[in-house]
C-alpha cells in the first residue's frame, strides 16, 4: 500500500531532555493511523512538527512525496483537531467551518455548499449559527472536526479529541469518527494515551515510550503479541509469572489442578472484585507473585484464603521478546 | 438573623460614606445660594460653568490630551501585552507593572527632568505635546493590566488552530486573536481615557502655559474658595465617567 506520511528517523531535544529520539514510521494512504503512548512520552511533539508548530531538529518529514521541513504551517496539507478544539471564539460554529475554506481565497458563492454539507456530515445544522460558548463539549467536538475535514486536508492530526468528553458520549463519538473516517478516506493519525481508544479505532498502532517507538502493528497484533514488557502492560492488564505474561481473561482458576496439561501455579485467593460482566479474582503464589484471574458469573465463589490453582494455556502466553 | 442584620447595617453605612459626600455636591450645584445653606433650585452655576471660557479651553484640552493619549497608549499597551504573553517575561511584564505602584509625584518629576534633559537638545518648551506624552507614558501600564487579564484566559491553542488552517501570522493576529481581545480593548481604552481625563500631579508638573487642563483650571479654582460653579463640573464630570466605566465593566465581562 502507497504511504501517505513518512517520518524518517525524526529527533527533537528541548534544553532537559531529548523528547523525541529517533522515530521512523510510515502512514498508509487512507489508514486510522495512531500514535499510542503515556503522557510525556514525546507524541504531542511528533504531532506538533508534522503540522508546522515545531521543527525537527533532524530527520524528514515526508507527506505524499513531498518534503514539508521547514514549510509554514499555513503552506502545509494537513490540519489538526486539537485537543482543547481551539474553536475561534467570536465566530459561529459555520463561521468557523467557513475559516480555512476563505484563508485559501475561495468565492463565497463556494464556500456556502461545502460548509453546509461539512454541517449535515457532522449533524450539526441547527447549530449552525451558534458561537462556540453556546455548544456543548460534544458540538464543539464536531465543530473543529468539521473544520479541519471541510479543507480537505491530505492528512488529518488528532491530538487525543475525545479526551474532554465524558465517558458515555465518548464512546459514541468514537464510533462516529471511525464512520467519519471510513466513509471519507482521508489520512487519519490519532494521538492518544488511551489504549481502548486506540485498539477500538485504529489500522494501525504505533506505541511510543521515551521518545522511541517500542512496537507497530495492527490493534490485534499489538494487543495478543506485545513486542515489549511496556506494550504489553500499556496496553492491559498482565501477570507476570516467572517472567512470562498472561492477561488476566487467558489465566483460569480452580480447587484442583487442572489435567489438561496446561501450565498451573498454586496460589491464595486474596479478594474477589464484581465488574458488571465478570469477576476479577486476585491471589498471590507462594513467591509472592500477584495473579489476576478473570471468571465468569456463574464459577463457583471464592473465598479469601482459599487454596487455589490458576493456569492458562501455554498458547495464551504473551510473546514478549524483552 | 442577626449578624445578617448587622452586615446590612454595616454595608449601608460603608455606601453612605462612599457616596454621600457626591450627592451633596450634585445637590448643592443646583443651590441658588453660593454657600452651603439649601436657599432654592436654580442652575445659574450651570449657566456660570457654559459661559466661562476659560473652563471651556481647559476641557477642550482635557478631552484632546486624553484621546490623543488613549488612542496611543491603547495601541502600544495591547501590543506589549501580546508580545509578553507570545514570549512570557518576567522581568519585563513586571517592570511595565512598575509604573503602577510608582507615586504619581515621582513619575511627574521623573518625566519633568527627561522633558527637560532631551528639550535642552531640541529646543522644544513643554506644552500639550509633552501632556499627552506622560499621559501615554502612565496610561500603558493600565491597558497592559486589562489586556494581560484577557489574554490570560484566552486559548492559547487559537493562533495555532487559525495557522493550521491557511492564515499567515499576520492574518491570524487580525482575524483571530484581535478581535477576540476586542472587548478587552475597548475596556482598557475607557479605562486609559478615564486616567488621562482624571490626572492632575502629572499634569501640572509638565503643562506648559498652552496646555491648562481641566483639574488643574478646577484645583485653581477650588483652592480660591468655595464656588458652586466648581461643584456643578464636578457633578457633570462624576456623570460622565461613572457612564464610562460601567460601561468600560460590561465590556470586561464579555
Amino acid at each position: 500500500m502507497e504511504n501517505a506520511l513518512e517520518l524518517k528517523t525524526l529527533y527533537k531535544s528541548f534544553p532537559s531532555h531529548t523528547v523525541v529520539d529517533g522515530i521512523s514510521l510510515d502512514v498508509p494512504k487512507g489508514c486510522f493511523y495512531s500514535l499510542l503512548g503515556p503522557s510525556g512520552c514525546g507524541k504531542t511533539t511528533i504531532l506538533r512538527m508534522i503540522a508546522g508548530f515545531a521543527e525537527p531538529d533532524a530527520g524528514e518529514i515526508v507527506l505524499n512525496g513531498r518534503r514539508l521541513n521547514g514549510l509554514r504551517p499555513y503552506e502545509r496539507p494537513v490540519t489538526t483537531v486539537f485537543q482543547s478544539y481551539a474553536l475561534f471564539p467570536h465566530l459561529t460554529a459555520a463561521e468557523n467551518i467557513a475559516f480555512g475554506l476563505q484563508r485559501r481565497g475561495e468565492s463565497a458563492a463556494h464556500i456556502a455548499p461545502k460548509v453546509n454539507r461539512m454541517l449535515e456530515l457532522v449533524g450539526l445544522q441547527e447549530k449552525a449559527g451558534r458561537l462556540p460558548a453556546n455548544l456543548s463539549g460534544g458540538e464543539k467536538q464536531r465543530t473543529a472536526l468539521a473544520r479541519a475535514l471541510v479543507v480537505e486536508p491530505e492528512l488529518l492530526l488528532l491530538d487525543e479529541p475525545l479526551s474532554a468528553l465524558d465517558p458515555a458520549l465518548r464512546k459514541r463519538v468514537r464510533i462516529e469518527l471511525k464512520q467519519l473516517q471510513q466513509r471519507l478516506g482521508i489520512t487519519f493519525l490519532f494521538i492518544t494515551h488511551d489504549q481502548e481508544e486506540a485498539l477500538s479505532l485504529s489500522g494501525q498502532i504505533a506505541v511510543m515510550n521515551k521518545g522511541k517507538i517500542e512496537q507497530i502493528g495492527t490493534p490485534k497484533e499489538i494487543y495478543l503479541a506485545p513486542a515489549t514488557r511496556f506494550v504489553a502492560g500499556f496496553l492491559g492488564a498482565v501477570n507476570w509469572v516467572d517472567g512470562i505474561g498472561v492477561r488476566p481473561e487467558s489465566t483460569r482458576i480452580s480447587r484442583t489442578a487442572p489435567a489438561n496439561g496446561a501450565k498451573a501455579v498454586q496460589a491464595e485467593v486474596d479478594s474477589s472484585t464484581f465488574l458488571g460482566d465478570c469477576f476479577h479474582i486476585q491471589t498471590h503464589t507462594a513467591d509472592g507473585t500477584a495473579v489476576t484471574a478473570q471468571v465468569p458469573h456463574s464459577d463457583e465463589p471464592y473465598a479469601i484464603g482459599d487454596r487455589v490453582h490458576v493456569w492458562w494455556h501455554t498458547s495464551d502466553e504473551l510473546p514478549v521478546r524483552e | 438573623m442577626k449578624q445578617s442584620r448587622f452586615l446590612a447595617v454595616f454595608a449601608a453605612l460603608v455606601y453612605a460614606f462612599l457616596h454621600v459626600p457626591l450627592l451633596i455636591l450634585c445637590a448643592f450645584s443646583f443651590n441658588s445660594s453660593r454657600f452651603t445653606v439649601w436657599e432654592g433650585f436654580s442652575l445659574a452655576w450651570y449657566r456660570a460653568m457654559f459661559g466661562d471660557a476659560q473652563l471651556g479651553e481647559a476641557a477642550w484640552n482635557s478631552l484632546v490630551i486624553a484621546l490623543a493619549s488613549t488612542v496611543l497608549a491603547t495601541a502600544i499597551g495591547t501590543l506589549c501585552a501580546y508580545g509578553l504573553w507570545k514570549r512570557g517575561s518576567k522581568w519585563l511584564s513586571g517592570s511595565l507593572y512598575l509604573s503602577l505602584v510608582t507615586p504619581e509625584i515621582v513619575t511627574g518629576i521623573s518625566l519633568l527632568a527627561f522633558f527637560q534633559w532631551v528639550f535642552r537638545y531640541l529646543q522644544i518648551q513643554l506644552g500639550m505635546h509633552t501632556v499627552i506624552l506622560a499621559h501615554v507614558a502612565f496610561s500603558i501600564a493600565y491597558v497592559l493590566l486589562v489586556v494581560m487579564a484577557r489574554l490570560r484566559t484566552a486559548e492559547p491553542a487559537l493562533e495555532d488552530a487559525a495557522l493550521d488552517l491557511g492564515a499567515n501570522e499576520w492574518q491570524a493576529f487580525r482575524l483571530v486573536t484581535l478581535p477576540m481581545l476586542q472587548p478587552g480593548i475597548i475596556a482598557a481604552a475607557l479605562l486609559a481615557f478615564t486616567v488621562s481625563f482624571d490626572d492632575y500631579v502629572i499634569t501640572s508638573l509638565v503643562a506648559g502655559v498652552d496646555s491648562e487642563t481641566l483639574p488643574m483650571v478646577l484645583y485653581a479654582m477650588a483652592r480660591r474658595g468655595a464656588n458652586p460653579v466648581v461643584s456643578a463640573i464636578s457633578a457633570v464630570i462624576f456623570l460622565g465617567f461613572g457612564a464610562l466605566i460601567l460601561l468600560s465593566e460590561r465590556m470586561q465581562k464579555r
